[in-house]
């Protein structure tokens, strides 16, 4: 029987997320999530930090240089190696399950039982 | 920015002081800059509406992630436990306060007084450690917000730095 990965939490999904689309700031990384998810997933500041916090410690994602006009105010996140494999592990699982359901769907009703 | 901006970011620097300790001093300059940018975007494009739905969500992440670790944190506990001893304390030795019965030796109610007078200690020290802790915890965010900022206004890496 085929195992699954332990899914990511949906914050560190969306985060991981929204940087696969490129180098961001804290505030980028919020807008981003709520575009991909059209705005079903609202990621508040406190959930937002304590999980870029972890990112950061397992070192899915680094801070990086902003480019040079930026805000100082702000930090750029960077998805790095090992949470480009995480996000590309997360997405196959999921990939898998469509598939896995979309056979379900397709069988006739009464093999199902 | 409106008063209702500038209030909202007040209350929120305040709340900061309720966060982990480790999140406010690596991240806290931050979060408070996002809460600002993402109420100023709530006010622009929803009005009113939209500033009490960022609210409702900085309510519910409060209560999520600040609230437990602050009441499980020493600052919280000792004054707490402190306060529950000596309620505690005060009850069992209520029968003290009361007249000798007919079966009680004469200097009972005496050693009673004074043994309820050394456990009523932490209940007037009480007030004391609850300001001290929360000024610490003050005087952490305060310098967390301060020194994430240099005097150009740059942010500095706050995560490689420890505070108290």
């Amino acid at each position: 029987m085929k195992t699954y990965d332990q899914p990511l939490q949906p914050a560190a999904f969306f985060i991981l997320f929204a940087l696969a689309t490129g180098d961001k700031h804290g505030y980028g990384i919020m807008q981003e999530a709520r575009k991909l998810s059209e705005n079903r997933f609202t990621l508040g500041p406190a959930t937002l930090y304590t999980t870029v916090q972890r990112l950061l410690r397992s070192g899915w994602i680094e801070e990086v240089p902003g480019p040079a006009d930026h805000d100082p105010r702000r930090r750029y996140y960077h998805l790095a190696k090992q949470g480009r494999a995480a996000f590309q592990r997360e997405m196959e699982r999921m990939e898998a399950l469509v598939r896995k359901s979309k056979a379900l769907r397709s069988r006739p009703a009464e093999s199902r039982s | 920015m409106s008063d209702v901006l500038r209030l909202s970011s007040r209350i929120y620097a305040q709340l900061l002081n309720f966060y982990p300790e480790d999140l406010r001093c690596g991240h806290g300059a931050e979060m408070a800059l996002v809460f600002d940018e993402d109420l100023a975007a709530a006010q622009r494009d929803h009005g009113m509406r939209g500033v009490l739905r960022v609210w409702r969500w900085t309510a519910g992440e409060f209560l999520r992630l600040a609230l437990p670790g602050w009441i499980c944190s020493p600052a919280v506990r000792v004054p707490v436990m402190s306060i529950a001893l000596s309620a505690g304390m005060m009850l069992a030795m209520l029968p003290g306060i009361l007249p000798n019965g007919p079966g009680q030796p004469p200097n009972a109610h005496a050693i009673l007084y004074g043994l309820r007078f050394a456990l009523m200690l932490p209940l007037f020290s009480t007030p004391f450690l609850c300001a001290l802790s929360f000024l610490a915890g003050r005087g952490a965010c305060l310098i967390s917000l301060r020194d994430g900022m240099d005097a150009g206004g740059r942010h500095e890496d706050l995560s490689k730095r420890r505070f108290l």
